[in-house]
């Protein structure tokens, strides 16, 4: 009977379809018509930009309108233009990371960034400084304290996301435990070869985020079963969400 | 679907008089941006804008913003702009494009200025925030007369301690400018010291009226600014009057319940009654409007803001025209013109709150949008249609979203509405036989079918010195080249080429287009096929990073860059174009000398890769001119016997990873130098398949399958403006312009080439090295390892793996302890 079990949780998965995240970017975004649907919102909550020896913050200044039963996390930009890439920029913007958490309330943040070959190695420190600084946050929480909605199902601490190239997929340049969660990016792919997707699809990422106009990308990513076998679905719409706009991407994930 | 209360609306138009910020364009995040060619920009006229304010339209396109087509609209109407009209229009477009091409690299170094100033005015050991907040409430030019301030102090050399209270000031000042919430109190500045100079009284009392602006206290700000302004000095005088005016409208606009807009408009009627400053006056002029049409109704708005553009010599022109578009712009949300009422469900019919959607339910959902849309169009085109100009922006601007949802009800609909559209214009051009519908007429609908005769007629009647020549010239040489009419078509196009330099590199480009379905031998086809696009841009601003430099260039005159091809023409000849004209192309006059390199360097790679070393020799020196640093490997490769000759191409091929035997389009390996690795893979070349592959509608949407992308540059590619037509052009391609030997040649070629991947024909002139007894070569080792990494390096094949497995097995035998082989310790 027990052997069971885990052949009933697969079923019921399946039945429920993956989980489904909108990324709500810098535009105004009223997003009330999630309120009888079953998705969260990862929002778009400022860029830091570091530009020579200095780390700018420009925060989201645009409207939100999320309803309160939906869920919700902010996504931290990260934009480079010739940097210097010091220490203390990393310190910047971790503290601008534990600004927008605290202001969020939220117990996940997503950082959002494309890191060219040579800021590989700050942007492994900048996640790794703030692990430390959550993780020491962490310890002085009392004991009791109310479990937060926002966190991963599978974390009991605030946890770190991060965005990914798909072809960080191959290179393998980030390190396993560097983040609680890696979105795959599959939209805005550029002239990638047909073979290089279909390398990276075997690997049956968990997480992955889709472009809502990409018909023929997503149409091969479900012919793929990348989308079939993934347990955590990002959407990234280049305009504002509308119920159209959301009914269109779940349209595209039907029977996938 | 929700619709914007008025007042809101207004207050956007007032910031867009304020800001003058461009409308919403898609944002795409987490995309590397890449330099590509812009052959015809679709959105706007080419830069510099002067040009197209001062009448030169060239070929106007229905995918223009509509401050362009207002501009057209005068033009064709007979009115043209007057020089206040155009400055100001120029005054209106400057800022969008700034805004469009990263405002953020605008405010950065103008704040970095500032930060620069203030650290070395303190000292190396003073204390620095570690980031910068910037916010929509803290614009670029407050860190603007920050630094004039400062740097005025420091040259009237004050005293240190006068200089750091300035700086403690200000650096509350920006704090609560940048805050995101306004605390209850405000924070106190520093006191001042007897012992300071005159200036620092004035300079605290521009920063205490500052933090009350910043701070929402617009009244208190009000009073500050007007008491400085009454001090009359010349650092501040036109500064606080600006700053009191925007301090009143502000507070009138709901933010402050004590002002009113009376106040802030008698106040702004009293200053434009003095001031002679043009700037200055459209400063406030800005500032005015707002107020004004903040209690108008929508079709008001629409009605004032007409009236004045139509109305010649106006201070505010293109502020006006501005507030116009972008009110329109606005109004596009569906639920201006009224949502449609739930229809009740029928007796015992399933709701939507069940678990199960029935076909009923569909079905009423569909109809549903199908009332909400024919409302929606309904109610847009009838208000819109009150006014002439509105009428025709709104019937001829069209314009293309690539990644807009657009749902099936809503596409149908679309389709629908731009016929009417068309015979709207056709209505309204046989009605008034205007200019400006004959050439809404042409945009919408073109010459097609007899049933256009007049329009036809019209357009041919117009001379070169019609502001709407050029646009019906291009649609009647269409029509010629769709009725078969080159001979016609040909002298037409020739005509108009005359005095290429007057046209915009744009309207030369889609002449020469056209040109290439009517190009009578080979050569007139080539010279119509590479064009000089006017710009090269890079994310996704659709801006050029030079846009600056290139509006500043004196009117009548346009940059070009370097000769290039478009995607569709790149791909043709690529495939069917002999090496013998490629040869002959190397040495053309007529083309660039930057365009004659990229040519020498394909043709010298295609004609070694064909085995014609004598072709290649030919182009030896140009080639070692065009890049001096290979010189000596290009010569020793040209020189070598040819077994020899096969391997420095490779230590060459395999160095350089741009070395192809093809031409890409536009900008070619996202803009790397030929030596330069592309972390994108576009290194090394991928045959292209002797015959063109027929794809399907769906591969043809994406770039993503197709599967020779990779050979190919960047070009911007937009199914706004004349894409379609574009594409039947190019169809007519090189064959039909060659001979009956060059055809036959060029498909030899074609099939020897298809065969050639750089992992088989580098791979095995390595191979063929080693095998020569020449392990000893001091290069061997480090090409052996670039075989290897070919096939990580490049789009991967089955072919490259095999190659890269060969060679890592022979790196690792004959080279066991090699510094390459150790960076190779797997195969790919």
């Amino acid at each position: 009977m027990a052997g069971k079990w885990p052949l009933l949780l697969t079923s019921l998965f399946l039945q429920a379809g993956p989980d489904l995240v909108l990324w709500s970017w810098d535009y105004p975004q009223d997003l009330s018509f999630l309120k009888n649907e079953k998705a969260r919102v990862a929002y778009y909550a400022g860029t830091a930009t570091l530009r020579g020896q200095r780390v700018f913050f420009n925060g989201a200044a645009k409207s939100l309108k999320i309803p309160d039963n939906i869920e919700r996390f902010p996504v931290l930009r990260i934009e480079t233009r010739a940097a210097a890439l010091t220490p203390e920029q990393s310190q910047a913007v971790s503290d601008i990371a534990m600004k927008v958490l605290n202001k969020s309330k939220a117990e996940h943040i997503q950082i959002d960034f494309d890191a060219a070959q040579d800021e590989r190695p700050f942007y492994l420190t900048l996640l790794r400084e703030l692990r430390q600084r959550l993780d020491g946050l962490q310890k002085q929480e009392k004991p009791q304290q109310e479990q937060p909605k926002q966190r991963l199902a599978h974390s009991d601490r605030t946890t770190i996301g991060i965005t990914s190239l798909a072809s960080w997929s191959t290179d393998n340049w980030l390190p396993k435990d560097i983040c609680d969660e890696r979105v795959t990016m599959l939209f805005s792919l550029g002239k990638v070869g047909k073979s290089d997707l279909e390398t990276f699809t075997r690997q049956k990422p968990q997480t992955v985020g889709i472009g809502t106009w990409e018909e023929a990308v997503n149409r091969r990513l479900k012919e793929l079963g990348t989308l079939k076998a993934a347990r955590t679905i990002y959407l990234f719409n280049a305009h504002p969400w509308t119920k159209e706009s959301f009914d269109h991407a779940k349209e595209i994930l039907r029977n996938n | 679907m929700k619709s914007k209360p008025l007042h809101k609306l207004l207050a956007l138009a007032a910031a867009a008089s304020l800001l003058l910020a461009a409308g919403p364009a898609p944002l795409m995040a987490c995309s590397p941006g890449f330099p590509y060619q812009v052959f015809f920009n679709t959105a706007r006229p080419d830069l510099p804008l002067k040009n197209f304010a001062a009448g030169r339209l060239g070929i106007l396109q229905p995918s223009y913003a509509k401050s362009y087509l207002v501009v057209a609209y005068r033009y064709l109407n007979g009115s043209p702009l007057s020089a206040v009209e155009q400055r100001s229009m120029l005054r209106l477009w400057q800022k969008r494009l700034r805004s469009l091409s990263g405002n953020s690299d605008y405010s950065y170094k103008i704040t970095e200025d500032y930060l620069s100033l203030r650290k070395s005015a303190l000292g190396p050991k003073a204390k620095e925030k570690n980031y910068y907040d910037s916010s929509s409430n803290l614009q670029p030019d407050a860190f603007r007369q920050a630094y004039d301030t400062l740097q005025s102090l420091i040259k009237s050399q004050v005293s240190k301690e006068q200089i750091r209270n300035w700086i403690a000031a200000q650096d509350i000042v920006f704090e609560v400018a940048g805050a995101e919430t306004k605390d209850a109190t405000l924070p106190k500045l520093p006191p001042l010291s007897s012992k300071f100079s005159e200036r620092a009284r004035q300079d605290r009392l521009y920063q205490e009226a500052s933090l009350m602006f910043y701070g929402g206290r617009f009244k208190e700000a009000a009073r500050l600014y007007q008491e400085l302004a009454k001090e009359n000095s010349p650092r501040y005088k036109s500064l606080a009057v600006y700053m009191t005016a925007r301090s009143l409208a502000n507070g009138a606009f709901g933010q402050d319940e004590s002002l009113s807009r009376e106040t802030a408009t008698d106040f702004i009627d009293k200053q434009l009654k003095q001031e002679k400053d043009p700037e200055m006056r459209l400063a406030l002029l800005d500032l005015k409007a707002p107020l004004f049409y903040g209690e108008l109704s929508r079709e008001q708005l629409l009605e004032a803001t007409t009236e004045k553009i139509l109305k010649p010599g106006q201070e505010r022109f293109g502020a006006e025209v501005g507030d116009l578009t972008f009110a329109m712009d606005e109004m596009e949300s569906s639920g201006c013109y009224g949502e449609v009422e739930e229809e009740k469900p029928k007796e015992g019919a399933a709701t939507e709150n069940t678990d199960t959607v029935t076909k009923e339910m569909e079905a009423a959902k569909l109809e549903k949008e199908k009332r909400q849309w024919n409302k929606y169009f309904e109610g847009r085109l009838a208000l819109m249609g009150k006014q002439d100009l509105t009428d025709w922006l709104e019937t001829v601007q069209s314009r293309y979203d690539p990644y807009a949802f657009d749902s099936l009800v809503f596409q149908e609909k679309k389709k629908e509405i731009h016929k009417l559209k068309a015979a709207h214009a056709l209505a309204q051009f046989r009605k008034d036989k205007s200019q400006t519908w004959l050439i809404g007429a042409l945009l919408t609908g073109g010459l097609s079918g007899p049933e256009r005769i007049d329009v036809k007629a019209a357009a041919e009647k117009l001379t070169p010195t019609s502001p709407a020549y050029l646009t019906a010239s291009f649609f009647l040489v269409d029509d010629m080249i769709k009725a078969g009419k080159a001979t016609e078509a040909r002298l037409k196009l020739s005509q108009l080429l005359k005095e290429s330099n007057q046209l915009s590199p744009t309207t030369l480009n889609l002449f020469k287009a056209q040109y290439l379905a009517v190009a009578k031998g080979e050569s007139d086809y080539l010279h119509a096929a590479f064009m000089q696009a006017p710009e090269q841009n890079e994310n996704d601003d659709y801006v050029p990073a030079d846009w600056l430099k290139k509006q500043n260039l004196p009117e009548g005159t346009y940059t070009r860059e370097s000769a290039a091809l478009d995607n569709e023409v790149a791909s043709d000849l690529n495939r069917n174009l002999p090496l013998s004209l490629w040869l002959k192309l190397c040495f053309d006059p007529a083309l660039d000398a930057a365009c004659r390199s990229r040519l020498t360097r394909v043709t010298w790679m295609r004609a070694h890769l064909l085995g014609n070393r004598s072709a290649a020799r030919k182009l030896t020196e140009p080639l070692c001119r065009a890049y001096p640093n290979l010189a000596s490997l290009i010569r020793a490769c040209d020189s070598a016997p040819e077994t020899e000759s096969r391997y420095i191409l490779a230590k060459l091929a395999l160095r350089n990873f741009g070395l192809s035997p093809y031409l890409a389009s536009g900008v070619e390996r996202h803009g790397l130098k030929i030596n330069e690795f592309d972390y994108y893979n576009q290194n090394f070349w991928v045959p292209m398949q002797a015959k063109a592959p027929v794809q399907t509608k769906e591969e043809e949407y994406s770039d993503f399958f197709k599967g020779e992308n990779e050979d190919r540059g960047a070009v911007l590619k937009n199914e706004s403006g004349y894409d379609q037509m574009l594409l039947q052009y190019y169809k007519t391609g090189i064959s039909g312009k060659l001979s009956a030997a060059e055809r036959k040649q060029a498909q030899e070629e074609a099939i020897v080439l298809s065969r050639l991947s750089p992992s088989n024909f580098l791979g095995e002139a390595v191979f063929d090295k080693l095998k020569r007894n020449d392990p000893h070569d001091q290069d061997l080792e480090e090409m052996l390892y670039r075989i290897v990494k070919l096939a990580k390096w490049s789009p991967r094949t089955e072919l490259a793996s095999q190659y890269s497995h060969k060679a890592h097995n022979l790196l690792h035998k004959h080279f066991p302890t090699g510094k390459w082989t150790q960076k190779a310790p797997y195969w790919y």
